[in-house]
């Protein structure tokens, strides 16, 4: 018996829906199938971006580039991140709590709450510094000054460590706004500004400390780093509160990306992370690794928003 | 000293540092040239070469690319008055006319000798101030950071042919799109239109794009012929006369330089900056200050030298402190880093080596840029006979081409346009292009600069008499603005004069 059309038709809804599956089926098992566009921005996040781009390949399953874009600043990047398609080819860096300061309190596009984490790579907690031959020489002379002036870039990571700092620690404090990290410690080496805060990792900081231009007067991190040896922790002051407050590289994607590409994302990104040559490379750069899963990374994320929720009113009073 | 120097010049001249001084000279030549692109690009593509690389050399080869720079930009400027980077900006106001009369050799002759004599200036003023930065470096704080933009705002409003009052329109103009774009101080997005394009503000590369080349590819299609109507004999003894220029004017030259370093040495100060002061006074203290911006060789060695020797003082502040000069030298300290090359004290004691690498490889990548520039000076002249209808699509494309590839955005494509057509409305009701660039360069400095000396003044306004440098640049802007009243007297609202001259 000849087919009728209803046969065909069935026939050919059934082979399309093989074929589909099938086309499906390989995207899946072929990621990636093109380069991976990565969002790597400025200063110590290029460093690692750089290092990435060199060694992820290696761990993908397919046989791709990774290519660093450097967007001009941190909104429009996150907004590019955001908007792009969710197929796993764009992913990037986001800078935690400095990209969700601008979230919560300014205008933006980008929802980090949305957003596919991938993994974290490091957390660095900031410290108090002072130039060398400053009048202030502890938290007590801080504590006990009229007006503390901090210098910060505007709706910064580090502005927010000033300012909550200066609230934790009870330090009548005025953030005066400078361009970035490198201008904001040299107004304090001028001695423009009493104090300011940056993780020791940024080089302009670094460089003062180990200079001795710089004189570190408090570290929110756990153990004082290796170019203060014997600065106090925010433990050992009493400031609890304080301890571990950073800034965290932490790698992510658009919302809605494929579960089973997250997955194989997340896996060679750790590898990476954990591979020896990129440890070397961590080593000889002397910045830290500290490899983390999804999971941890989106419980970082919904702790930031919580600190930033927690201290809003604060950071407003100071805007 | 004489030890690390030794062995930074045994480095230098082995294989492959050679191979890597060379193509990182033509690479930064190369990028020099081409509108929009610059110092800053060709050392964020160089990076992830030299990621593999040994550290020395990874430094031979980003080095060499920021000395090609500096003077490749001056040959677009004289060649299609349009700078091949915000720094070559005052090239243009009389190495273009040099070109229209057809004197384009000559022209390139004094920009070569003036780059590569700026460059050994500068970076011999870096060595022997290395004991000495940090005094000089943080002499400069917010209220001497405003003063130097004011002084540079009256500049511009002064120099060229245009008259003075649509000079302070177009600075006008230039100021109000230099504030668009976030500003940290209030945390305010202002001016943007209702799109995020302008969150980091007005780019200036498209800016300058769209304002000189664009504007210039409009202007010489509508008229034809070739850019320079003279019919060019350009040849060696042009180019030689252009370097001899040079030695005749020394105290010119010295001037310019020494402005170029010291402005250098400012972080955030910026190399246009330095280029325009360093014209501005080479004009004031001319004998002949009517002929600059029509063509005049002092004009072009005033902005040259400055151009080259201001890299030599943005260097200080960031080997130093690791606090960067410039936008390109944020990118050569992220190179060092990449190649655990830590600056401040390290460098300057256990590394020395290395910095005198870093400085000789700038060094002798100049003069190779400016012997190759002195060699195909008279081929580049030919350049200037080619008809515009020929010459015009290379232009628009390697000009597009160049704001595209900043930040890969069609949206500076859009904006390089958009301010070609203002370029041409300028060129055509005589407004300066020049005065407007340089506002858009110096509005978010000021602006900032004046907020945080208000925040950290514990005397109110009287901080921006008070202090000895501030007090020094007010009587700077105070002479400018007399002589520039005096020397141009009743022109002030004279309609007849071009903006940025011929």
């Amino acid at each position: 018996m000849d087919p009728t059309r209803r046969d065909l038709l069935k026939g050919a809804t059934a082979g399309s829906g093989i074929v589909l599956a099938g086309c499906l089926g390989n995207e899946s098992e072929a990621y990636p199938d093109s380069n991976i566009d990565w969002l790597g921005f400025d200063g110590t996040f290029f460093a690692y971006s750089q290092a990435f781009s060199e060694y992820l390949p290696k761990h993908l399953p397919e046989e791709v580039n990774v290519v660093v874009d450097q967007p001009s600043d941190w909104v429009t990047g996150q907004n590019e991140l955001y908007r792009s398609d969710s197929d796993g080819h764009t992913i990037g860096f986001a800078n935690v709590p400095g990209n969700v300061v601008s979230q919560v309190l300014e205008d933006v596009e980008y929802d980090l709450q949305e957003y596919t984490w991938l993994a974290h790579v490091e957390t660095t907690a900031y410290s108090l510094g002072v130039a060398a031959d400053s009048e202030y020489s502890s938290i007590e002379d801080l504590q006990a000054a009229d007006t503390v002036q901090f210098s910060a870039p505007g709706g910064s990571t580090a502005e927010l460590a000033c300012i909550i700092a200066a609230e934790v620690m009870d330090i009548d404090a005025e953030v005066v706004h400078f361009g970035g990290s490198a201008e904001s410690i040299a107004a304090v080496l001028r001695g423009d500004v009493d104090a300011t805060s940056f993780t020791h990792l940024t080089t302009p900081m670094r460089t003062a400390v180990q200079d001795d231009d710089i004189e570190l007067l408090i570290t929110y991190e756990e153990e004082p780093p290796a170019i203060a040896p014997d600065v106090t922790t925010s433990e050992e002051a009493g400031y609890d509160e304080l301890t571990n407050f950073g800034l965290s590289r932490v790698i992510g994607a658009p919302p809605g990306v494929d579960d089973e590409v997250q997955e194989i994302l997340t896996d060679s990104l750790i590898d990476t992370m954990e591979s020896s040559e990129f440890q070397q490379w961590a080593d000889d750069e002397d910045l830290p690794i500290q490899p983390a899963d999804q999971g941890a990374t989106s419980d970082l994320i919904d702790d930031a928003f919580s600190l930033v929720e927690n201290y809003q009113s604060t950071i407003e009073e100071y805007q | 000293m004489l030890e690390p120097l030794l062995e930074a010049l045994a480095q230098l001249l082995s294989w492959p540092s050679v191979l890597y001084l060379l193509l990182g000279t033509l690479f930064g030549l190369i990028f020099g040239v081409i509108p929009g692109l610059g110092g800053t690009i060709a050392l964020v593509l160089l990076l992830p070469l030299t990621f593999g690389m040994d550290s020395q050399h990874a430094i031979v080869l980003l080095s060499a690319s920021l000395g090609g720079v500096a003077f490749g930009g001056s040959i677009s400027a004289i060649l299609i008055n349009t700078p091949g980077t915000a720094p070559n900006a005052a090239t243009c106001l009389d190495g273009y006319p040099m070109a229209k009369q057809g004197r384009t050799s000559e022209a390139l002759g004094i920009s070569a000798t003036s780059s590569a004599l700026g460059a050994i200036f500068g970076l011999g003023v870096l060595v022997m101030l290395l004991p000495f930065a940090r005094g000089l470096i943080m002499a400069f704080s917010p209220p001497e950071f405003f003063w130097l933009t004011i002084v540079g705002l009256a500049v511009i409003a002064t120099i060229g042919r245009g008259n003075f009052l649509k000079g302070l329109i177009s600075a006008g103009i230039g100021l109000l799109v230099g504030l668009i774009g976030y500003f940290g101080q209030f945390h305010t997005y202002r001016f943007g239109f209702g799109t995020e394009y302008f969150w980091s503000g007005v780019d200036i590369v498209p800016a300058i794009i769209g304002l000189f080349a664009l504007a210039e590819v409009i202007k010489q299609l509508s008229q034809g012929g070739t850019i320079s109507p003279t019919e060019t004999t350009d040849d060696l003894s042009d180019t030689l006369r252009g370097v001899r220029r040079v030695f005749d004017h020394p105290k010119v030259f010295l001037q310019s330089s020494l402005i170029g370093t010291i402005i250098g040495m400012v972080p955030g100060a910026g190399g246009a900056i330095a280029n325009f002061v360093a014209y501005s006074q080479a004009q004031q203290r001319s004998d002949h200050p009517e002929k600059f911006g029509t063509g005049y060789i002092e004009g072009v060695i005033g902005a040259e030298a400055a151009n080259d020797a201001k890299d030599g003082g943005s260097l200080l502040p960031t080997i130093v402190f690791g606090i960067p000069g410039s936008v390109t030298m944020v990118v050569l300290l992220g190179g060092f880093l990449l190649h655990g090359i830590e600056p401040g004290t390290q460098l300057l004691t256990e590394d020395l080596h290395i910095l005198f690498l870093l400085i000789l490889a700038l060094l002798v990548s100049n003069i190779l840029t400016s012997v190759l520039g002195l060699t195909f000076a008279n081929y580049l002249a030919e350049l200037t006979q080619i008809p515009v209808k020929l010459f015009a699509p290379i232009i628009l494309f390697v000009s597009l081409t160049g704001a595209y590839a900043i930040n890969t955005s069609i949206g500076d494509v859009l904006l390089a346009s958009i301010f070609g057509l203002i370029g041409f409305a300028f060129l055509r009701f005589g407004y300066s292009r020049i005065a407007m660039i340089l506002g858009i360069i110096l509005a978010p400095i000021a602006e900032e600069s004046f907020h945080q000396t208000v925040t950290i003044s514990d005397t109110g306004l009287w901080i921006f008499f008070t202090r000895p440098i501030s007090a020094f640049l007010v009587v700077i802007l105070v002479l400018t603005l007399v002589s520039a009243f005096r020397d141009r007297g009743i022109d002030i609202v004279d309609t007849t004069s071009a903006g940025d001259g011929p």
